[in-house]
This record gives C-alpha cells, structure tokens and sequence, in this order.
C-alpha cells in the first residue's frame, strides 16, 4: 500500500517547494536542513496549506488534485499533525486535548482516552494542564491527541528538536513503538541524521524545496547521490578523486599523491567524489596492527573539535580527512595539534560519487 | 553612562527624586482631587441613602443597567464573529473596515449622535421606510442602546482581534486536522483560548456604555424612565440641587473604579496567556 505519493508545487515568498515522491514504507523520515520546505510540505499534506498545483495521494485516497479540482479540507482528511511546538490546547487538561477530536458517546470517548494514556504513560497527567508538563510530555500528549481520532497518516515535524538530547533518543524509540503498536503509517521531518537512523523504514533528503534522494536509512546515509547530499547527510570527508582501476568490483582511487581502495559507486575509470563518514575512521599512532582495513595513511592532526560527547579530528592525510573518537581514546592517544597519527578505514566505508 | 551603588544619595541625586515625587503627587492629586471631592460631598450629606433611593436615582440606575446589558448582549454577539474575520481573514479592504470600527474611539459622542439621528431618525436616511415599517427608534429606549453600543463597540472589538491576533495559528491547524469545522475551531478554541482579552474588551466596553452621554442625548434625548441613563440624570438634576447628582456620581466613581481594577486583572492574565 502507498503510505504516501505527492507531486506538489507550492510558492512561499521566494521560496518555492517542488517535491516529488512515492513511499511505500513508514515510517518515512524527510530529512532536510532548516529552511528546505519540510514544514511547507507537511502543511499541504495536512490540507492546512493549499499547493498551486500537484496532486498528494495518503494510503490510496486522493487528498488532492488540482488537474482534477479535488481539495479535501483538513478535517476530512483524517492526516494526524503534530507540529514542531506541538500545539497542545493551553485551555484543556491532558485528557481533554486526546479527547478533542474525539467523535461519538461520551463513554466510548473516555475509553479511547484511557486507551491513549495508557499507551503513553501519560495517566498521572491526565488532569494537567499542557503548562504543568515537561518537554517530553507535551511531546506524547501531542502524540497521543493526534493518534486518538485513528488517523490513516500521522505526519509529525521535528517531534524531538524542543527536547535535551539525553531525553530525545529516549522519545524516539517511545514514539516509534507509539507507531508500531497502533499501526500508524507515519512522516517524520527532522534535520537529524541521527534520528533519521533511528526511526527511518525509508528517507527521503529534501534540499530546497526538493527531494533530491529517497531510499532506505542505509542507501541514503551510506550512499549520497552528490556532493551536497553527502555533506547534509553528515558524510564529513568529501574530496575529489580519481579511480585510477577497478579490480574485484574495488576501486583505486588517487586522491592528491595517496591512494584509497573504495568498494561502493563506481564501475569504472573516472573523476569522482570519495566520502568517508567520522564515524568509520580509526586513528593510531605507531606501527598498525595486522587487520582488515584496506586504508591506511599517515598524516598529523590538524584540528580538534567537540562533537557531543566525541571528538573529532581532523587529519591533514595528503587531504583532509575527519575521525569521531571519544574523548578517552584522544586522551590514550595522547594526541595534540600537529600530532602525528596513521588514520585507516575499510575499503567499503568508501564511497565513490561518479562525476560528470 | 555607569550605575554604581551608593550608599549615601548625591544632592544631585536627592534633586531628582524630590522633582519626580512632586510631579507624580501633582497628577494623582489633579486625577483624585475630583473624584475625592464628589464622593466627600456625597458622603458628608446626611440624605446619601435618601438620594440614592429617590425614584429619579432608581429609576436612572436602573435604566442604566438594562440598556448597558442588552448593548453588552448585542456587542459581543456582532463584535465576536467580526473581531475573529478581522484577525483571520485577507480581503480587499480590510484596513478600511479596521479603521471604521476604530473611529467612534477617536470621534465626538456627539458626532455619533448626530450621525445615528441623521441615519435612523425621523427625517434620516432609513427614517420613511422605518416609519412604513413601524418603527420608531430616535428617542426611545431602542435609540439609548443603539447609541451605547455605537460608542462602546470598538474598545471590545479592539481587544477580541488582539487575542485572535495572539493565538498560535498552528492550534487552529492542529483543530482542522482533528476534524472541526471553521465554525467548531473558532468556538471551541480560538474563543476559549483568547478569552481573557474578551472579557477584559467586554469589561471596556461595558464601562464606556455606562457613561456614555453624548451620543444618547442627541440621539434618545433625556426623558426619565424612557432615555434617561445615569449620566443624563446626573446632568438633568443638576437644575433642582446637587443631592442626586453627588450620589449617582458616586454610584459612577465607585463601579468604574471596581472595573477598572478588574479589567486589570484581566488584562494581566491575558499578558500571561495560559501559560506556555
């Protein structure tokens, strides 16, 4: 079944969104910087927001076709929105914001109430007010109010960037068993790689105002189709290269006067673009242990920097090059400015972007 | 420019606030003054109560009560829906139609009388087919309302569109998606939510009916029982002695006084919202 499937032009100002995409797994997270359309598109989704033309399909209903006149006002769409602030009625009690569009007998109401509570945790709150709650409840009860009304498509926009870190990772796994147990298919919109890996069936990358990649959490994040995807998506080295052979479906690639051995992309002789994320990139310092890793190159530390609770360090190996470490292994490394270190990294944490 | 603590002021300093102190006594005894005249006068007058019981008194006050209620009922129920349009809806015209509802704000009373007359009077635009109709209204108790809520409307109008203004847009999204209609969303958030505004612009609007003079002497004329609010018998009894002016006006000082310390309030809570 379709979860979603949208051509939508819609102008704002200067800004122009033009995106283009089918899903058919959920939940689909879009990922996108600040400023990419992700908000305009849930708008035309949700029917808050009318595009100039396009046509939005949601699990086989056509919410919207300009070519044909059809525009389903938002109350008849059943697509559940949850918006960035959440948007929690300050007026109501918890129960009474799940309850809010809540159709039908009073008993029967109560019980779908007691239901969502149950289902998030939330029944000790159930009489407060949204401004009693921390982040993190105003989150579910948000949650719980649009998936009270059983809506065929939830779309939820930045669910966790209003929370600490420590408690977002906690909601995600929260709100993607929320997901699960009532069988919501879902899109989430979020600037996190991190939280696209976490919640993501499928991604697609928005980058002004259009889809430039859509695919499963690991394609896209392990296999950017160009340049600017690669540096959204948080692949930190991106340098120009060139594949000199290709032996075995592994490709040599001369970057400056090194040479790397990179698995995934190419087929062929070619100028290219090689990514390495942080994350694949180990640093030692004298002689290299005996492994698997295909690449090992000698340069000496040129920058430190805190990432979170890691490090990274940027390596001057013939090119630039960036490793995510903890703190600890920088303190066992000993590693200071200009210090020399072999950096290494598999064959196939490379991954080659043909150009021309 | 450098703050520092001092423990003992300059004369400069000792200069300035005795400057500021006289200026803020000077005003507040200008604003007070009055009031505390007319309420010492009344109070010092052994027939207060008599005063206040006269039948011209009651019968002012309670004039004044009917007519300020049923303008209040008439505010709120037109003012509420074009208050909500205003703060909502993008149509050709709509700084023309603002500045319209604001005008009675800035304008003579008596032009507004003048104005109500020439429309609705006898000799007025919509005065012969009024009168085919039946219809009597300059002059009469109907014309008293009329010229209330003329005057009054605006200060709720002013604050209801403030608070539709102030509500996060995306509440009323988030009510679409849930399946109300335009109409359910308007009732059963953007009116809740912006409540305290409301109140504190009935409470306004209420406040400026009740003394509202002008207007309703051009248009209602002062005929007890009929026309005659309590600042219209306050002017009429002047003629006879100043017992029941000294005593209605304390009525007015006094309920002003309690609404606009209510309205305060209000105001307050509105500031605040609900609560983010």
């Amino acid at each position: 079944m379709t979860v979603v499937n949208f051509v939508i032009r819609r102008r704002l100002g200067e800004f122009t969104l033009d995106a283009k995409l089918s899903s058919e797994r959920s939940p689909l997270v879009i990922m996108g910087p600040s400023g990419a359309g992700k908000t305009l598109l849930l708008r035309c989704i949700s029917g808050i927001l009318r595009p100039d033309e396009g046509r939005i399909v949601a699990r086989d209903h056509t919410l919207f076709d300009s070519g044909l006149g059809i525009d389903v006002p938002p109350q008849d769409r059943r697509v559940g929105y949850v918006p960035q602030d959440y948007a929690l009625f300050p007026h109501l009690t918890v129960a009474a914001n799940i309850s809010y569009g809540l159709r039908g007998a009073g008993a029967q109401k109560r019980r779908r109430v007691d239901e969502m509570l149950d289902l998030t945790g939330l029944g000790d709150q159930r009489k407060s007010r949204p401004r009693e709650l921390s982040g993190g409840q105003r989150q579910r009860v948000a949650v719980a109010r649009a998936l009270a009304v059983r809506p065929e498509l939830l779309l939820l926009d930045e669910p966790f960037a209003a929370l600490d870190v420590p408690t977002r990772e906690d909601l995600a796994d929260q709100v993607r068993e929320l997901i699960a147990a009532t069988g919501t298919p879902t899109i989430i919109v979020t600037h996190d790689r991190n939280e696209a890996l976490r919640l993501a069936d499928e991604v697609a990358v928005l980058m002004n105002g259009r889809v430039r990649q859509s695919g499963s959490a690991g394609e896209v994040l392990g296999g950017p189709r160009d340049e600017e995807v690669a540096n959204f998506v948080g692949v930190e080295t991106v340098v120009r290269g060139r594949v000199r052979s290709v032996e075995d479906g592994v490709a040599v690639v001369e970057v400056g006067d090194r040479v790397v051995q990179g698995g995934t992309g190419v087929e062929a002789a070619g100028e290219v673009l090689v990514c390495i994320r942080a994350d694949d990139v180990v640093l030692s310092t004298g002689a290299v242990e005996q492994g698997s890793a295909r690449n090992h190159l000698a340069g000496h530390v040129s920058a430190i920097a805190q990432s979170g609770p890691y490090r990274r360090v940027q390596v001057d190996a013939g090119f630039p090059l960036v490793a995510l470490i903890t703190k600890s292994a920088l303190d066992d490394l000993g590693l200071g400015h200009g210090s020399n270190v072999v950096a290494s990294f598999k064959a196939t944490a490379v991954h080659l972007i043909p150009l021309d | 420019m450098s703050v520092s603590v001092r423990t003992q002021r300059s004369p400069r300093a000792a200069v300035e606030v005795a400057v500021t102190g006289i200026l803020v006594l000077t005003v507040v005894a200008f604003l007070g003054l009055p009031l505390v005249a007319i309420v010492e006068r009344a109070i010092s007058q052994t027939a207060l109560l008599d005063a206040i019981s006269s039948s011209d008194s009651t019968q002012a006050l309670r004039l004044s009560l009917q007519t300020t209620t049923i303008s209040l009922i008439l505010i709120l129920l037109f003012g509420t829906p074009v208050a909500y349009v205003l703060a909502r809806a993008r149509f050709p015209g709509r700084d023309v139609i603002d500045a319209l509802i604001d005008l009675p704000i800035v304008l003579p009373p008596a032009v507004g009388g003048l104005g109500l007359l020439m429309a609705f009077g006898r000799q007025g635009l919509l005065g012969e087919s009024l009168d085919d109709a039946g219809i009597e209204i300059a002059f009469t108790t109907t014309a008293v309302i009329l010229a209330q809520t003329f005057v009054a409307s605006p200060f709720y109008i002013r604050s209801a569109k403030a608070g539709f203004d102030s509500i996060d847009r995306d509440l009323e999204a988030v009510a679409s998606t849930l399946g109300s209609s335009r109409f359910e969303t308007f009732r059963r958030v953007a009116i809740p939510v912006a409540m305290p505004s409301l109140l504190a612009g009935a409470v306004m609007a209420w406040a400026r009916a009740l003394g509202e003079f002008g207007a309703t002497i051009m248009f209602a004329g002062s005929f007890a029982g009929r026309t005659q609010t309590v600042p219209l018998a306050i002017y009429r009894e002047l003629e006879t002695g100043l017992d029941v002016p000294l005593a209605l006006s304390t009525v007015l000082i006094v309920v002003s006084f309690g609404v606009l310390f209510v309205f305060r309030l209000l105001t307050r809570k509105a500031a605040t919202g609900w609560g983010s």
